[in-house]
This record gives C-alpha cells, sequence and structure tokens, in this order.
C-alpha cells in the first residue's frame, strides 16, 4: 500500500497534488491513500474522494512535525500494511521523515528546496537546474540526505498533468491562469486594456480549483462588461484550454510544465519564491518569456508583448520544439529507477 | 593559437543577449546607462531585434562578443549601423581587435553599402583605433549625418565614422 502525505490547501495550491497524481499514473499505483490535513471542496478532487483520508478534525491543525508524523502512523496503521510513504510538503523534513520510516519499507521525498535536510530512501526534484549534471548540486543533496539515497532529478523525472480528453479543444487567443489558488485579478488590467483595444481577441480566464468562490464573484462583476472574457470557474482539468488557446499566460507553477508538453506559447510571471528560477532553467522547458510579479504593473507594455507573442508564435512554438518532455521517457524512468 | 568562430544569434539567445548587454562593460559605453528591464528587452527583440543582423564571435568556445548591424536606407544610401556588445565583464584589447577584424570581414563583403560606427568619447581605445580599420570621421557636412543620428539615436558623447565598402 502507498500512503501519499502531501499539502492540500489554499494556501499551498494544487501543485503537491498535481505531482503525486502524475507519481502515480507513471507507477501505475492501483492502491493508495493520499492523507492531507483537512477535507477541501473543489470539483478537481470529486473522483478522489476515496483516495483521500484527513489528518486533522475541525478544531485541530498541524502544530509541528512530530506531531504531524505520529497522527500520520496512527491513520495509516488503521488502514493496513505501510509499504511506501511519499512526502510532497514544504512543512516537514528530517524529523517527520525520520520517524515515519521506521514504520514503512521505503520513503520517497518530493522536494522543491535542494538545502533541506532529509532522511529519504528516493528523493525526486524535477527542477530543471539539475539537468545540469553539475556535480556540486549533487554533492549538496548527498551531504543532506541519508546514505544510499538514490536522486531522481530534473526534467526526466518531471510530475505533471498529462491527461486530458484530447477531442475536447476549447479554442481562445489567450489564456490567463494564475494557478490553482492564485487570483486571477492580477491580470485585470492587462484583459481589460486588451479588450478594449482590440475586441476581436477571445479571452480566457480561468479561475483556479481553489480560488475562493467570493473572488468568483468580483472577478465576474469586474468583467461583466467585456463579452469576449469567458470566465471558467474551477476547471477539473486546464489541458483542454491550453490545448486550445494562442498564448497562454500563467504563473510559473505545475502549469508550466504543462504547456511545455502541449507546446503552447507561453508568458510566465514568477509570482512566489519556488518559482524562482533562472532563465537558463526556464528555457529547459522551452519558456524564453519570463518576467516577475512586479512586472504585472507595467500593463500596456505586456499588453503589446502580447501582442507581439501572438504574431510570433510560430517561431516561439519552433523554440519549444526541443525542449517538449517526452512522458514515456519520464514514465520508464521512474519505472526503472523505483522498483517495488 | 586561438580559435574563433562566428554564430549567428537567434531566438534562443534572447536572454542571454539582455544579460550581455547589462554588463557594466557595455552599459558604460552605451547611451543608457540603467539596467535594461526584462520587458523592454522582450519588446525590442520583437520589434527591432528580428530586423537587426547579430551573430556571437566565439573565442575557444566561449562568446566574447556579440556583433550587431542595423541596415537602414536614406535616399541613394544603404547605411549599416555597426557595434559590438561584450559578452565578458572584462575584455582585453587582442580580443577586442580581433573582434573588430571578424566584424569588418563581414561589412567587406557588403558592397555599396556606408559602415557607421559610433564611439564614446570617452573611450580612450576605440578613439585611438578606428582609423586602422579605415574609418573617417562622419562630419555634419555629409548627405546621411543627421538622418544616422536620428535613426540611431545617436547621442552627444558619441563621435560618429563612416566608410565606405566597394
Amino acid at each position: 500500500m502507498f500512503f501519499f502525505r502531501i499539502d492540500l490547501s489554499k494556501k499551498n495550491g494544487l501543485g503537491h497534488y498535481i505531482r503525486v497524481k502524475s507519481f502515480i499514473y507513471h507507477l501505475k499505483i492501483k492502491e493508495y491513500k493520499i492523507i492531507v490535513d483537512k477535507l477541501i471542496k473543489s470539483p478537481f478532487l470529486e473522483n478522489e474522494k476515496k483516495n483521500i483520508q484527513f489528518l486533522y478534525k475541525r478544531n485541530h491543525k498541524f502544530i509541528n512535525e512530530t506531531q504531524d508524523a505520529k497522527n500520520f502512523l496512527r491513520l495509516t496503521k488503521c488502514n493496513s500494511k505501510v509499504d511506501f510513504v511519499i512526502k510532497d510538503s514544504y512543512r516537514f523534513n528530517y524529523i517527520w521523515e525520520k520517524t515515519v520510516s521506521n514504520y514503512c519499507k521505503k520513503i520517497i521525498i518530493i522536494d522543491d528546496f535542494p538545502n533541506e535536510k532529509h532522511y529519504a530512501d528516493y528523493y525526486v526534484n524535477h527542477n530543471p537546474a539539475f539537468d545540469r549534471n553539475n556535480n556540486n548540486y549533487l554533492n549538496n543533496l548527498r551531504s543532506k540526505n541519508k546514505k544510499n539515497c538514490k536522486f531522481l532529478l530534473g526534467t526526466n523525472f518531471s510530475l505533471f498533468n498529462t491527461n486530458y480528453e484530447k477531442r475536447i479543444k476549447i479554442t481562445s487567443d489567450f489564456v490567463f491562469y494564475n494557478g490553482a489558488s492564485g487570483s486571477p485579478l492580477v491580470y485585470e488590467k492587462i484583459i481589460i486594456k486588451i479588450s478594449k483595444e482590440i475586441n476581436k481577441f477571445n479571452i480566457i480566464l480561468i479561475i483556479g480549483p481553489l480560488v475562493k468562490e467570493k473572488i468568483y464573484k468580483e472577478v465576474v462583476r469586474k468583467f461583466k462588461k467585456f463579452k469576449n472574457v469567458k470566465i471558467v470557474y474551477h476547471p477539473k482539468n486546464i489541458l483542454n484550454f491550453l490545448n486550445g488557446t494562442k498564448l497562454f499566460i500563467s504563473s510559473a507553477g505545475i502549469s508550466m510544465f504543462e504547456s511545455s508538453y502541449l507546446r503552447i506559447p507561453t508568458l510566465l510571471f514568477k509570482m512566489v519564491k519556488n518559482q524562482s528560477l533562472n532563465d537558463h532553467d526556464y528555457e529547459k522547458l522551452g519558456h524564453y518569456f519570463v518576467l516577475e510579479k512586479k512586472d504585472l504593473k507595467y500593463f500596456g507594455k505586456i499588453v503589446t508583448l502580447l501582442k507581439l507573442m501572438i504574431n510570433n508564435r510560430t517561431q516561439i512554438i519552433d523554440l519549444m520544439r526541443e525542449t517538449v518532455p517526452n512522458i514515456k521517457k519520464i514514465s520508464s524512468n521512474y519505472k526503472r529507477n523505483l522498483k517495488f | 593559437m586561438s580559435n574563433f568562430i562566428t554564430v549567428d544569434v537567434n531566438d534562443k539567445s534572447v536572454n542571454k543577449y539582455l544579460f550581455y548587454k547589462n554588463l557594466y562593460i557595455n552599459r558604460k559605453f552605451s547611451a543608457s546607462k540603467k539596467i535594461i528591464k526584462k520587458i523592454n528587452h522582450y519588446l525590442w527583440w520583437f520589434q527591432k531585434q528580428q530586423l537587426r543582423k547579430s551573430f556571437f564571435i566565439f573565442k575557444d568556445n566561449s562568446p566574447i562578443f556579440i556583433s550587431t548591424c542595423d541596415y537602414a536606407s536614406f535616399k541613394k544610401y544603404k547605411i549599416i549601423y555597426s557595434g559590438l556588445i561584450s559578452c565578458v565583464p572584462e575584455t582585453n584589447l587582442f580580443d577586442l581587435l580581433k573582434s573588430i577584424k571578424i566584424q569588418n570581414d563581414y561589412l567587406n563583403k557588403k558592397k555599396k553599402h556606408y559602415c557607421i560606427i559610433s564611439i564614446d568619447k570617452n573611450n580612450k581605445v576605440l578613439m585611438k583605433h578606428w582609423k586602422y580599420f579605415g574609418y573617417k570621421p562622419l562630419l555634419p557636412s555629409l548627405d546621411f549625418f543627421e538622418f544616422c543620428k536620428q535613426e540611431f539615436n545617436i547621442k552627444l558623447n558619441y563621435n560618429l565614422y563612416y566608410k565606405k565598402i566597394n
């Protein structure tokens, strides 16, 4: 039995969940449980209800990693034998892993921050920076991990959603997305300006699966005058929207892997700390146009840039040709390295 | 003996190009001393860079300069405004002169063109060497002087030089 312990909340977004689902997909895992702090309502998780368990009741919450590890073990022991634990969380590291590892065969860590200390049998980090085969990176990881830990690093181990209905293609000129829980209103001025300038553009604004209803209502109110702006609320899957658009504008989260996979010209914004890769690393995924969150204030210039990108999208697609993640290769990499 | 080669700049160079343009050595002798913002660079890339002919000059597999050529026409004159962007924080005179020679070899193939360069008056090295590459001062009396100043946005602290390729 596989147990996944992940962060899944409005604050943490859907990234960890999408990664473990991708992990499950690549290894064709049939029996598993995903343990989260508390159950959250989202259509995105509807089909997953039977596999999700929550650790804390209404009046309780996460205190520290030792307590969390104990709670986790108490819950997993009720279920069945714990074979493998896969952890994808920023909140607990070495102490949690050491405690849990005494009660499972192997512990696998999916991580973004290579400077944290871990106690893992397998360490997964799909940051493109690891594609450089830099010995300093590897030595740093080795020094912070259990002896004999196996490292699965770089884009050859990318974890992101690849499942979508290929027949369904929702066409548009622009799709705006600020991650599963980010407010789409960060793009408000850009969308209004582009709609006022050229109303022939067909714009889709996706409201992520964990965005509060209050924000959705505000978005609807602000864009009701704009007939060319379609608001999509809590979609189950964003890939059908990406697949049919000419240009994707997004935060530089997991969705950048998805747009790379579909070869959709993309303008990325680094919205949070774990999206601070350098240009060279974004380029490994075919993303050559990456701005900072603070650049959103230059909305006039961004509108001009979007129009230029849409006019030059064929050459942008060409840039992505050599960098599309190869799903078969990723699956085989996981199968080859993780033998259960 | 060092090995010099040239490689065309393409869209994959967009971010590297900005990195090099923002090196202090390049800003020191450019019209604007400020760090160029990415958003401005991307706009320029789609609007102007595509009209420009640029190539990297590699020395022993590492880029040392980008040679740039902007093309323009004025009356009967076909004009090329060329420049060099350093890819290293500190360059040496040998590499600079070798890169100018490589750039000149490229320019010398452009028959019937007028090649223009601008040199910051404070750039003592280049102010001493322009004449060795066949350039002459571009004086206000010349027909295309004003056009070049406007077209290539030449500031007061720069001197213009030209040569005709026959």
